[in-house]
């Protein structure tokens, strides 16, 4: 609904963007249902990795939602969390064999191997930030400067939200960000250097962390808390595809009803760190229960 | 628990409901055409789903006659590359993800084709 709102235009041509919406609607429909219960059921599990393998199939661009969503099932199973291993063998498995027998087909009927779909690669970088960059470095240098960025922020992002991080570093640290703006406005380089940090996964780690600072750690069930983690993932996953392939708007307006979940969340949390009353069907718990979320 | 589950019942029952006044407030008033762009995205989604619902595999190009795929005009630019890929058999569509096409291809098996009526699915 909110994305047809938003985006009626794009509703309402013949383009993917609508079944997108759908499809990050199910996953966390799926998902929602298979962390219902304490002891999540391998039907649920089943179900949510063929959810995700839909997703996948429906756009590449939700190529980073399965390993995102395994990944964390993964860390669980080797904390010994909520989740047993066969629910992670389970969920990969019906994730894995829709695509796998999709694109042995498309293999086939192509002739060169193809995994999902050839777009990814005449797109990977196309339209996407980083692409100022390598022109300006080249590849080699980008992806490193990309990748020493993304550690560092990542770095910060971690110290910050253990609540290690002196409020000197965190100031000396925002100063050169604003000095790099300042700066990024005079040299092509360094403004190439400052959109990609803005605009990367370093703006979601440090707006986290930022956010949690802020709310006196009353945010951290947005990667603690099974229902939230999975708005943070879908909000990752369209970050990512910005960085890597596209930046346009057209590809971010599916994930604005997901938004609008995070929002909540965040305007929730603000009332309750002014003392004001929350209740009703967006009272929160942090204990993994999923069903005050929506 | 039987009284937990009754009240989900009617969340689900009263969303399912709002859903539907929303959608046909959204879609009532709009004039979507019963065409499909020629170009970009759209005629590869609306000629391989045509073409995949008429039995002619999952191919993009003109395999079928050109007014049968419901686009909004005949771009020459477009037209002759379109109709001359389908004349040698239509280009196996990998270059895209399957999901929508099969979508597209199911609602026009099922309603006819559409592009109006698949917009508002």
């Amino acid at each position: 609904m909110v994305f047809h709102r938003l985006a009626p235009n794009i509703g309402g041509e013949i383009l993917t963007e609508a079944l997108i919406a759908l499809s990050v609607f199910l996953v966390l429909v799926t998902w929602v249902i298979m962390n219902r219960n304490h002891r999540t059921t391998l039907p649920s599990a089943a179900l949510f990795g063929l959810t995700l393998a839909t997703a996948v199939l429906v756009k590449g661009s939700l190529s980073f939602l399965p390993p995102l969503f395994v990944g964390y099932i993964a860390l669980q199973v080797l904390r010994k969390g909520r989740y047993r291993l066969s629910v992670l063998t389970t969920t990969l498995l019906a994730f894995l064999l829709p695509v796998i027998a999709y694109s042995v087909y498309a293999t086939h009927a192509n002739g060169s191997f193809v995994l999902l779909s050839q777009q990814g690669r005449s797109v990977l970088l196309a339209k996407a930030i980083p692409k100022k960059l390598v022109a300006m470095f080249g590849t080699k240098t980008a992806v490193l400067i990309g990748i020493a960025l993304l550690f560092a922020a990542t770095a910060f992002a971690t110290c910050l939200v253990r609540g290690r991080a002196p409020r000197r570093l965190i100031v000396l640290l925002s100063l050169v960000a604003v000095a790099g703006l300042v700066i990024g406005t005079s040299s092509p380089q360094l403004r190439a250097l400052v959109v990609v940090f803005a605009f990367g996964p370093g703006l979601l780690l440090f707006t986290l962390a930022c956010l949690n600072r802020c709310f006196r750690r009353r945010v951290s069930a947005l990667w603690t808390s099974p229902g939230w983690v999975a708005v943070t993932f879908v909000i990752t996953n369209f970050v990512l595809v910005a960085i890597v392939v596209f930046g346009d708007p057209r590809f971010l307006a599916p994930a604005r009803f997901v938004l609008l979940l995070a929002a909540s969340f965040l305007l929730i949390r603000l009332a309750e760190a002014l003392g004001l009353p929350v209740g009703g069907a967006l009272t929160l718990e942090e204990d993994g229960h999923f069903r005050e979320i929506f | 628990m039987p009284g937990r589950s009754k009240i989900e019942f009617w969340e689900i029952c009263i969303a399912a409901v709002l859903a539907l006044i929303y959608g046909y407030s959204v879609f009532s008033d709009l004039s979507i055409p019963d065409t499909a762009f020629f170009v970009g995205d759209t005629w590869e989604y609306q000629s391989i789903a045509l073409n995949f619902a008429s039995g002619e595999g999952f191919k993009f190009g003109g395999l079928l006659p050109f007014e049968a795929y419901h686009f909004y005009s005949a771009n020459p630019e477009y037209y002759d590359r379109f109709m001359d890929i389908g004349a040698a058999g239509g280009e196996p569509s990998t270059f895209r993800t399957p999901g929508y096409p099969f979508v597209l291809a199911t609602i026009y098996r099922i309603f006819g084709v559409s592009p109006r009526t698949a917009i508002r699915i």
